[in-house]
């Protein structure tokens, strides 16, 4: 890691050097940024995966400047179900439908948003888990909506898959920084976008978008495609290998245990 | 270590997984229950989503009682035939059941009073089989001549259902009945499997106990060679409708339960008949207050959210 960390820091200086030279554009803000590994894989010891982005900022010396990352999963339709209560006993539930949730969302700064921007400005420009909740034409106008899509958030903030972490982003010498953001093993493959922003004085100033992909690979990529194109004999293997275990095992006992 | 599963799309402890599927193919040895009842509930609150728990739930009940039966079969303690009977009459009703799932769900009252029976009736069930075998482990010990299990030299000639149509011979059963109460009895087990999601084993033993008159050395064989049969159906089918099969945690779960179930099995034949019965129904009891404390309490967890991945 150290030494990505130098190659990439080292490209990302003499990318920055034409921009300090010319003083026209000094006043000008101005953000690049990199992924370290464009892929994720996903294989059989998959537990999580650090997702590093080194990016270098070039802003006007007065003020505070503020870098917030965003790292955002594929949208996926999804639902929440809160257990209700009639005549005294737990029979049932309230649901509300998402025709699209970001299935990661990841953000990451140096300090935390809320004193880095107004909340309104963090919604705004889709910083904000919530915001990004595209409920279903059926749940609008659902009486419990808005105490279950917080209960949502808080969930997949519980599960490490909605998260804030104040300390994700490295402020280095030079302009330079370094954002490290967490994805726990339940997060779904797909493509993600990492978004960088740079916050001026409380407002959002440059941006910039690169992607990443999270794929399965290797034996757990083809046991999902197995299990998807071929779902009888993946039944069949399943059954089968039950049976098969079940022989052995009877077997291997009889011969060492006396009946 | 940790082993991620292409299907749950997550990651999980294969020890843990092992010893899960240990102690639950440990039961289905034992007592020739599924275990689906603590199964289902355990893997999800691992965090496995739903589907996938009730596929690796049915996978790993093939297995263990695969282990076992082979077992019994060598102890001449299963009755092929009528098992096969009830097996039939189980998929029948298994088939009802789904389509009755469906009609419940929209009738929410309906649900209610299914759940409200369901855990009065494994209540009962539980403590008059806990009853019955005190009384039968006191009188044993009165009369220690008398054998083992209740025995009904007079079944074959005056029982209810040796009036009905079908007559059929179970010879391994010493049995002549009709078949309908066994056909019937599997479609209910079936019926209630499909909607409640458990209990296949624990309403059947006592069904062939108290109904069939069944031989109390063929209960436990019978009922293991019906879990097998139901719970291959049921593994066959949750792979093709819902995709729902993930091969790698069903394998970490099999490896621990067919040990588990040749262990559960090695227990139940130093138990008598009407030990195995009143354990049988402490279970049930605990199942059926586990059942209604789910209705009354407040759950533990009161939101229930789709898988992350979207698919489940």
């Amino acid at each position: 890691m150290s030494r990505y960390f130098f190659v990439w820091g080292l490209v990302l200086m003499l990318l920055a050097l034409p921009l300090s030279v010319t003083p026209a554009r000094a006043q000008r803000t101005q953000v690049a940024a990199a992924l370290v590994d464009n892929a994720v894989l996903v294989t059989s010891s998959f537990t999580g995966a650090k997702v590093t982005i080194f990016g270098s900022v070039r802003a006007g010396a007065i003020g505070q400047t503020d870098i917030v990352v965003a790292v955002r999963g594929p949208d996926r339709p999804a639902w929440i179900g809160k257990r209700k209560r009639s005549a005294g006993l737990w029979i049932g539930e309230d649901r509300i439908y998402f025709a699209a949730a970001p299935t990661f969302f990841g953000i990451a700064s140096a300090r935390p948003l809320e004193e880095i921007a107004p909340s309104d400005t963090l919604s705004l420009y889709g910083l904000r888990p919530k915001g990004q909740l595209d409920i279903a034409k059926i749940s609008i106008n659902s009486p419990l909506r808005d105490s279950l899509v917080d209960a949502f958030v808080a969930q997949r903030q519980r599960e490490k898959l909605y998260l804030d972490d104040a300390n994700g982003v490295q402020l280095l010498k030079g302009g330079l920084f370094r954002a490290d953001i967490m994805m726990p093993d339940r997060t779904p493959p797909g493509l993600y976008t990492a978004k960088v922003m740079v916050f001026r004085n409380g407002r959002p100033a440059q941006s910039t978008l690169t992607s990443l992909v999270v794929t399965k690979v290797g034996a757990e990529r083809a046991l999902f495609e197995f299990a998807r194109d071929y779902a009888m004999i993946n039944g069949l293997v399943g059954v089968c290998m039950a049976l098969l275990a079940g022989i052995v095992a009877a077997n291997v006992f009889r011969r060492f245990v006396p009946n | 270590m940790q082993v991620y599963l292409p299907i749950a799309e997550m990651a999980v402890s294969p020890w843990l997984m092992a010893a899960i599927g240990l102690i639950v193919g440990c039961l289905s040895g034992f007592f020739g229950v599924g275990g689906g009842f603590l199964m289902t509930p355990l893997l999800m609150l691992i965090g496995i989503p739903a589907p996938v728990a009730v596929a690796a739930g049915a996978n790993l009940a093939a297995a263990s009682s695969m282990s076992s039966v082979l077992g019994q079969f060598e102890r001449r303690g299963v009755d092929l035939r009528l098992g096969l009977v009830i097996s039939i009459g189980g998929i029948i009703g298994v088939s009802v059941g789904t389509l009755l799932f469906g009609w419940l769900k929209s009738v929410g009252a309906a649900e209610a009073t299914v759940r409200i029976a369901y855990a009065l009736l494994l209540g009962t069930l539980g403590s008059s089989l806990i009853w019955e075998s005190f009384q039968a482990m006191t009188k044993a010990r009165r009369r220690v001549s008398s054998e083992d299990g209740p025995v009904h030299i007079a079944r074959l000639t005056r029982d209810r259902s040796s009036r009905l149509p079908f007559q059929m011979r179970f010879p391994r059963s010493r049995l002549v009945i009709s078949i309908i109460p066994p056909l019937v009895i599997g479609i209910g087990v079936g019926i209630l499997s499909a909607i409640m999601g458990v209990g296949g084993g624990f309403i059947l033993i006592p069904a062939l106990v108290y109904i069939i008159r069944m031989p109390a050395n063929l209960v436990v064989g019978t009922s293991t060679f019906q879990v097998l049969i139901t719970a291959c159906a049921t593994t066959f089918v949750q792979a093709v409708v819902n995709g729902s099969l993930d091969i790698v945690l069903s394998a970490l779960l099999i490896v621990g339960g067919v040990i588990g179930a040749q262990f559960g099995l090695i227990l139940g034949r130093k138990l008598k008949g009407e030990h195995l019965r009143a354990l049988l129904g402490a279970m049930v009891v605990l199942v059926a207050v586990r059942l209604a404390a789910d209705l009354i309490f407040m759950p533990r967890n009161l939101y229930e959210l789709s898988s992350p991945g979207g698919g489940l």
